[in-house]
């Protein structure tokens, strides 16, 4: 028998038992459709919440004396090192050249109030003294007016750009740009305005404000204040080799020997998001292993269904063996209706995931997405379980003794 | 007659679910999965109530808090900032007002100012460590049980000696195997000798860990740490905590006559309870808890269209048994009965092997992770028992009803 009249036969048995096959069928789309909701809603969230832990610019890394920019309590390793200060930052920089793109150098006072006129913020806008190359390294963009300029910061010129929430306190009325403004009771002109960002983790990216680093330790002092340096290597091609001449260049410059290890930490986006990613990872899996009971319980379902089908069939199977249909031929044929169910179910299970899980993601304010991996991964997992939970009836209905199935009432 | 037809229906499912072995079981397991997931999403979800209720428990749910600022919102700084300092005086006051008050339903207020200190001993040291000056009568808001030495005596607290009582992690990061009690520790620059030792009691969401804590005499406190006034707070315990809202008002108005504030003037401090952080983490728990019921449910829901199924396929070979029993005067709701109990009894046994299987597996769990939080109890295998006689009505309901409806004549003439 052609192996194409098996698969119409199959197709056909199906259509016979409407009410049943879409029975079935519904069970494996419930739990298809849990398991691509659930997984789209994570990969939703997932690449919402790593779009807000990058807050370095593409191709760039940072040094700074505490890991993740973040200060451990009580750990003497990191205290105990020594500050990344200015002076560090300029040998780095002439050592480096043209090597990279851009070189940021970071200093912060997370505790500024600022004050205009007769408004004044919260005490905990993010101050940052910095150069040109902070817009770029840390992934802004100019809202309005101008950046910093290499003069402002030689000539430590009194001038900033401030934070969407900052524009939105001192200048309800808009026109931020030209205004003097009071930060920690020196006066700083505002240049520019930096574009929305939202917040996202380790602070709100839109309470910001930057001045040029000269002026920052003129107003503010150096002492006790250590340095982050970004740096964007030009392209991803010479990512490794630009961090690879970097970490040199930054161990000549705190006058390193070379039997000493690194004093000071290197992180990027990737370090960062990998953390994460690693937490993203053990509740996939949970999900995954939760959603997919469902998925067990219509396999069940198959192979009942697929067992009275056996039963209801058993003299239709009788004749076909005494007209010749070899057991392979039986097994098959019952094999495809099983996975022709299942195929169905996920399918259905697929298109409604995929609708239910982006709606919720849409209404979390995440991105959309279509999980490809898990859809493929559902039309797997579905076609396993029709071939598994089918083999037991098909192979029962391929056992079958051809005279005592014709008998049979 | 009723009765008569329940028996004879049972009889007559039981008879089904014994001659179609394979399939009951089939049918039965869909069942099973779906109240094994669903009632260990639910041990799950009471085991992660009663870990953060244990972690709120610190904060006591008879104790008010008054506090220059409100624990929710940090929205306006400036507004809280400029309030004036909550004074260690007013607690006095406020004991006056409520001692002379015969119907108050605040019993007692103690001062609790806090501050973030370095603890050292030797060479060990630990930063960040939640600093508390207070009196002996602490001890009668907060849980002072301790597993070495005891709280801050009378004596001890009137006269501001440097004993201490530090918390569980504090203890063991300082001392490890060695014995705290009577050891000198040094708080910032001051010495503190150990008189007991905080019995564990977790942390707050991973946030804040009591046990990360050091409590000290008011006195004592006053003298070495003043600097931290503006962080004080003054804590009020309620007589009934049924009637916790009615204690605030009365707060409310005792300390606003403590603060001599006018009636036009608005509050110019906060009264806190936990009652605010819970309500803050309750949306997220919800959520947590209702997806992960929703997707177990789902497991459940494929169970039940199993079952429907199975039993549409009953109906079907059983026309002519229907057809008979019809024409010998069984009435409508007779053959709907007769299906129903057949549905319902799939899913009780389901459901009681369900729990059997939870409650092993829960065991287990309790095994290999002692610190996964779960709580298996009565109410939840009532639950489990009455979702699974729902499951079997409403999935058996369909095919019992066209059984039921079916045409006597037709149903003895099908084939």
């Amino acid at each position: 028998m052609k192996s194409w009249e098996i698969v119409k036969m199959a197709w056909k048995s199906l259509g016979a038992n409407k009410l049943r096959s879409a029975l079935t069928t519904s069970g494996i789309t419930i739990g298809i459709f849990s398991i691509i909701s659930v997984m789209t809603t994570i990969s939703a969230l997932q690449t919402s919440i790593e779009t807000g832990l990058s807050f370095l610019g593409s191709n760039t890394f940072q040094f700074s004396k505490y890991p993740n920019g973040i200060k451990v309590w009580g750990d003497e390793k990191y205290r105990n090192r020594r500050k990344i200060d200015y002076q560090t930052y300029l040998d780095f920089a002439r050592i480096m050249g043209d090597e990279a793109q851009v070189i940021c150098p970071k200093v912060w006072d997370n505790s500024t109030q600022a004050v205009f006129e007769n408004r004044k913020t919260n005490p905990n806008i993010e101050l940052c003294g910095s150069n040109q190359g902070f817009l770029a390294a840390n992934n802004f963009r100019i809202g309005d007016g101008r950046n910093l300029s290499p003069e402002d910061v030689v000539f430590s010129r009194s001038v900033c750009l401030i934070g969407r929430q900052l524009v939105e306190r001192l200048f309800p009325q808009g026109q931020a740009v030209g205004h003097v403004i009071k930060l920690n009771a020196k006066n700083y002109e505002v240049i520019g305005t930096l574009a929305e960002k939202g917040s996202s983790f380790g602070g709100n990216d839109d309470n910001i404000v930057l001045i040029p680093i000269t002026k920052f330790f003129e107003n503010y002092g150096s002492r006790e204040r250590s340095l982050n340096i970004a740096i964007e290597a030009k392209n991803q091609f010479v990512y490794q080799r630009t961090m690879g001449i970097a970490i040199g260049a930054f161990r000549v410059a705190r006058g390193l020997r070379p039997e000493d290890a690194n004093d000071f930490e290197i992180y990027s986006n990737d370090s960062l998001a990998g953390v994460f990613r690693s937490i993203a990872t053990t509740v996939r899996v949970g999900a995954f292993v939760i959603s997919a009971i469902a998925l067990v319980a219509a396999g069940v379902g198959i192979m009942n269904i697929m067992l009275v089908s056996v039963t209801e069939r058993t003299k239709e199977i009788g004749i076909r063996k005494s007209l010749g249909a070899r057991r392979r031929d039986i097994r098959m044929q019952f094999l495809l209706e099983a996975l022709f169910l299942s195929l169905l179910g996920s399918a259905g299970g697929i298109v409604l995931g995929v609708f239910a899980g982006n709606g919720l993601a849409a209404w979390l304010q995440a991105a959309l997405v279509f999980p490809w991996d898990w859809a493929i991964a559902g039309v797997l997992v579905c076609s396993a379980i029709g071939i598994g939970f089918g083999l037991y009836p098909a192979h029962k209905a391929a056992g079958l003794d051809p005279i005592e199935a014709l008998r049979y009432e | 007659m009723i009765w008569f037809e329940l028996l004879e229906g049972f009889r007559i499912a039981a008879q089904q679910i014994a001659a179609n072995r394979t399939r009951s079981i089939l049918t039965t397991l869909g069942v099973v999965i779906g109240i094994v997931a669903v009632t260990l999403m639910g041990t799950a979800i009471r085991g992660v109530d009663i870990g953060f209720d244990r972690s709120m428990a610190g904060f006591g749910d008879d104790v008010l808090y008054v506090e220059q600022f409100p624990w929710t919102s940090s929205d306006d700084f400036w507004q809280f900032r400029n309030r004036p300092d909550i004074k260690l005086s007013f607690v006095d006051r406020l004991n006056q007002l409520i001692e002379d008050n015969p119907s108050s339903s605040l019993e007692l207020a103690v001062a609790a100012p806090a501050s973030i200190q370095t603890v050292t001993y030797g060479k060990r040291e630990i930063s960040n460590v939640y600093t508390t000056g207070t009196t002996y009568q602490y001890a009668y808001l907060s849980g002072t049980d301790c597993d070495k030495g005891r709280f801050i005596n009378e004596a001890e607290s009137r006269g501001g000696r440097n004993v201490c009582v530090v918390g569980r992690d504090v203890a063991d990061g300082l001392f490890g195997a060695e014995d705290p009690m009577d050891k000198v520790i040094r708080v910032r620059d001051q010495e503190y000798q150990v008189i007991g030792v905080f019995a564990k009691q977790g942390s707050f969401l991973g946030i804040f860990s009591w046990d990360a804590q050091v409590v000290i005499p008011l006195n004592s406190y006053t003298k070495y740490f003043k600097s931290n006034q503006e962080n004080a707070s003054i804590r009020v315990k309620v007589k009934d905590k049924t009637r916790i809202a009615e204690a605030k008002e009365e707060l409310r108005g005792d300390f606003r006559r403590v603060r001599g504030l006018l009636a036009e003037q608005e509050d110019n401090f906060a009264i806190n309870e936990q009652k605010l952080l819970r309500a803050s983490i309750e949306p997220v728990k919800m959520g947590l808890a209702i997806a992960g019921l929703f997707i177990t449910g789902l497991a459940l829901f494929v169970g039940a269209i199993g079952i429907m199924n199975i039993t549409f396929v009953s109906v079907k070979e059983r026309t002519r048994e229907i057809g008979t029993r019809k024409a010998l005067g069984a009435r409508r709701r007779t053959i709907l009965i007769q299906f129903l109990i057949e549905a319902v009894s799939i899913c009780l046994i389901g459901g009681a092997v369900g729990l059997v299987l939870a409650f092993g597996l829960f065991a287990l769990v309790g095994v290999i992770f002692p610190n996964f939080p779960m709580q298996f109890s009565p109410i939840l295998v009532v639950t489990a028992l009455f979702i699974s006689v729902v499951t079997g009505i409403i999935s058996g309901f369909a095919p019992a009803w066209q059984a039921a409806r079916l045409n006597p004549v037709e149903a003895l003439r099908y084939e």
